[in-house]
């Protein structure tokens, strides 16, 4: 790996000092959480929640991601002893919440899929003026298809690589990268215009 | 390197994934393309402006409700999602929008059915007998046509049958069974079973169409060829695969072998959706 500067350096060492104390604390919360300690659970949540939720708001809709979260951790905590450390916890975290997303989107009704994220469509919020940017990517977003919109975000968002991606969604990283090309042509398909980017 | 193999890459380039030599290669692309240049600009505009929304905070009892689902028994936190996803379904305009009615009562009798199985299976099952005749599916067969979800349930309580994860499935038979990959895009996986047949053990996945009809899935390492015994049958090559069909009233089943495994699926409309089943199993 090439550094441009000694404190590219240091702050990459850093970095990677800080992932392995993460991992072994990661670990031993785990092992704490197998064993039903309570705290050691809301530990687990309270590290991870923020991700999941955000996740699952921007996967279902603000309307289901309490539920989807809930329904994400009681399934961790239950099956938590079946984590083999053969990937990190967050991966199998997100493997687990991906899944939840993506199977609960599978059982709406097509239209559901994507109008029940967000109520406001681009022509009503124009027309009445609440239409601000943030409006805008977000019902872009919503409109992509569930599996492009979750590898987005899973690189996005929560920064994921391709591989903790790939070990996430189980498919392959080839996959991975040709599925979030297409996230992003679509994006700037529906972008583009209104922002005027070009 | 000419534009469309460039913009191939843009994204993976952004993300710093690409392998060295192909950082190199459009790289010296993107040193004469301001068009492509342009382009990689336009991506990372894009990637920053959805980093800097809102980030989105979980509720402040969520945790409490965790707990309290916690401290239940564990039966009840075992269930499926889609019964939980009901039971706490979050707002009536919600539900009146995104759960159709038809959904509902679909996963509720399909809950149903499944603690049903539950309830027979742990009062009226009898020791295994070893010697039993192996017919698993043909009674099973002649019953699907008239009552799919009786014949569900006989069959759960005739082999002990229990509902498993995908993970359990992997460690009870001792290999990953195709069955517990994702199915096609208009079917969804609503449960594993672990079905105790003299043969060997079987998993078997109940995916469900949009309208809660369903498709079952078996997955054997013996390499059974009298599933449907004493039922008509016709061969027939479908996405690769040599199976054999057996007509069960308007619907029908498909066998074929796969990586030295025999797949059984039930309930099938036509075979466009055998064919979608095989290519997400394959």
């Amino acid at each position: 790996m090439k550094y441009s500067s000694r404190e590219d350096k240091c702050s990459e060492v850093a970095h990677s000092i800080l992932e392995v104390a993460l991992l072994a604390d990661d670990a031993h919360i785990i092992e704490l959480c197998v064993n039903g300690e309570r705290p050691a659970q809301r530990q687990l949540y309270e590290q991870y929640s923020g991700s999941v939720y955000r996740l699952m708001y921007r996967m279902v809709g603000s309307a289901h991601a309490d539920d989807l979260t809930q329904q994400v951790f009681l399934c961790v905590f239950h099956k938590l002893n079946k984590f083999q450390h053969r990937s990190t916890f967050s991966t199998w975290l997100f493997r687990v919440a991906a899944n939840e997303a993506l199977q609960f989107l599978r059982r709406q009704h097509p239209e559901c899929r994507t109008s029940c994220l967000h109520d406001i469509t681009v022509e009503t919020a124009c027309a009445t003026d609440q239409f601000d940017q943030r409006d805008l990517w977000e019902w872009a977003l919503s409109q992509l298809e569930p599996d492009l919109r979750a590898i987005f975000l899973l690189r996005v968002i929560d920064e994921l690589s391709y591989f903790e991606i790939a070990m996430s969604l189980d498919i392959a990283e080839g996959t991975v990268a040709s599925r979030l090309s297409r996230a992003r042509r679509c994006l700037r398909e529906i972008i583009s215009p209104a922002l005027d980017l070009d | 390197m000419n534009c469309e193999e460039s913009q191939a890459l843009l994204s993976s380039y952004i993300d710093e994934e690409l392998s060295s030599d192909e950082r190199v290669q459009l790289e010296v692309h993107l040193d004469g393309c301001t068009e492509c240049l342009a382009d990689i600009t336009e991506l990372r505009r894009l990637a920053a402006g959805y980093r800097k929304l809102p980030s989105p905070k979980p509720p402040q009892d969520l945790w409490a409700r965790i707990n309290d689902s916690l401290a239940e028994p564990k039966v009840r936190s075992a269930m499926s999602t889609v019964a939980t996803v009901i039971d706490r379904d979050p707002t009536p305009s919600a539900k009146a929008n995104c759960l159709p009615r038809r959904l509902s009562l679909s996963a509720g009798v399909t809950v149903a059915v499944a603690l049903i199985g539950f309830a027979i299976h742990w009062n009226i099952r009898t020791p295994h007998d070893d010697t039993h005749r192996h017919d698993p599916l043909a009674n099973y067969a002649a019953q699907f046509s008239t009552d799919v979800l009786l014949a569900q349930q006989r069959l759960i309580a005739q082999y002990s049958g229990r509902k498993i994860t995908a993970d359990e499935a992997f460690e009870l038979v001792g290999y990953r069974p195709a069955n517990v990959k994702l199915p096609p895009a208009d079917l969804t996986c609503d449960s594993l079973y672990l079905l105790d047949m003299p043969c060997c053990k079987c998993v078997e996945a109940v995916w469900t169409r949009d309208d809660g009809s369903g498709v079952l899935i078996f997955e054997h390492v013996a390499a059974i060829d009298d599933w449907f015994k004493g039922q008509p049958n016709v061969q027939l090559a479908c996405a690769g695969k040599q199976c054999q069909i057996v007509e069960l009233g308007n619907k029908f089943a498909a066998s074929w072998r796969s990586e030295g495994k025999t797949i059984t699926v039930v309930g099938l409309r036509d075979t466009a959706e055998l064919a979608a089943i095989i290519s997400a199993l394959t």
